[in-house]
């Protein structure tokens, strides 16, 4: 049986997922920064986006996300593994954008997993590694690249 | 390390507000008015204006929502994750839906697809946690298809 500790920990591991679709989605770029540790380590390579630390990974989605219309990232399926004062965590992200391409106006959809690893700071659980693995992608125009940083 | 950061209370309260989407969402797409009304005080104000609805009362929502039966024939609304604030006896979320809806206009059917944040205050009252106001921001919206068959190209 999980520990008050356990679910607790496991509610806020849950919170970070969730803050940091939410913070997408509201634009709140320093709020999302703040969801992973200084040191941590971001790879967005398999879905052809930025790898790094969380300032240059910010950078690039701040400037990726604001070149589209609109769009939603629902966080779901979590399986949590705690071990004391780390964490592990696969997780999806459903995600809607309302893009302009070259011929049109469309919604896309995709699907990606998240491969995460956690540690408990003194401000609470942090986000310390971050792999995207890509799932599915529908609707995408054939000519689609993501737009690179500036 | 302990620095627990939920109390019991709290992570019991996460639960009953989990429990209480997911009865909501599933009463919606049954049109169980019955359990629909265990998810909103009876003077909750809905403001739907990002759908070009106006602001409302819960029971002019209900009968709004109740007048769809028939040409809303499936609909799915899937959620992402609540972003769960708890003060006490109050609490505010902030929800992303992915709408899915099979509507019947005629002989026509179309499938569209919807993207919503519920912005809801709840309060705890003596039956329970219930939502006393909400707020529908639209995510994204257009996707749309004329054939709602299920073999959407």
């Amino acid at each position: 049986m999980l520990t008050l500790q356990e679910l607790s920990d496991r509610a806020e591991i849950q919170d970070l997922l969730v803050q940091e679709a939410s913070a997408m989605d509201r634009r709140e770029w320093d709020r999302w920064q703040t969801l992973f540790t200084d040191d941590a380590f971001i790879d967005y390579s398999e879905n052809d986006g930025a790898t790094g630390g969380p300032a240059e990974v910010r950078a690039w989605l701040e400037g990726v996300l604001g070149r589209f219309h609109s769009y939603q990232h629902l966080s779901s399926n979590a399986e949590i593994e705690l071990v004391g004062d780390r964490a592990r965590a696969r997780s999806m992200q459903y995600i809607a954008v309302k893009m302009e391409t070259s011929r049109d106006v469309r919604v896309v959809f995709s699907g990606i997993w998240f491969r995460d690893e956690f540690v408990r700071t003194r401000a609470g659980w942090r986000i310390a590694r971050r792999y995207e693995e890509l799932a599915w992608r529908h609707n995408f125009p054939e000519d689609f690249s993501a737009p690179l940083p500036d | 390390m302990n620095d627990r950061r939920y109390s019991l209370e709290e992570i019991q309260d996460r639960f009953a507000i989990m429990d209480l989407y997911d009865r909501q969402l599933a009463a919606a797409e049954a049109f169980d008015f019955e359990a629909y009304d265990t998810t909103f005080t009876a003077d909750a104000r809905l403001d739907l204006s990002d759908f070009g609805l106006s602001t409302c009362s819960y029971p002019e929502y209900r009968a709004w929502l109740s007048g769809l039966q028939g040409t809303m024939l499936e609909a799915q609304r899937v959620t992402g994750g609540l972003r769960l604030t708890l003060e006490g006896d109050r609490a505010t979320s902030r929800v992303p839906v992915s709408c899915h809806v099979v509507m019947q206009t005629g002989t026509q059917r179309t499938l569209s697809h919807t993207g919503i944040f519920y912005n809801d205050t709840l309060e705890r009252r003596a039956e329970g946690w219930r939502i006393v106001a909400r707020v529908e921001e639209r995510a994204w919206s257009g996707g749309q298809d004329d054939t709602a068959n299920g073999s959407e190209s």
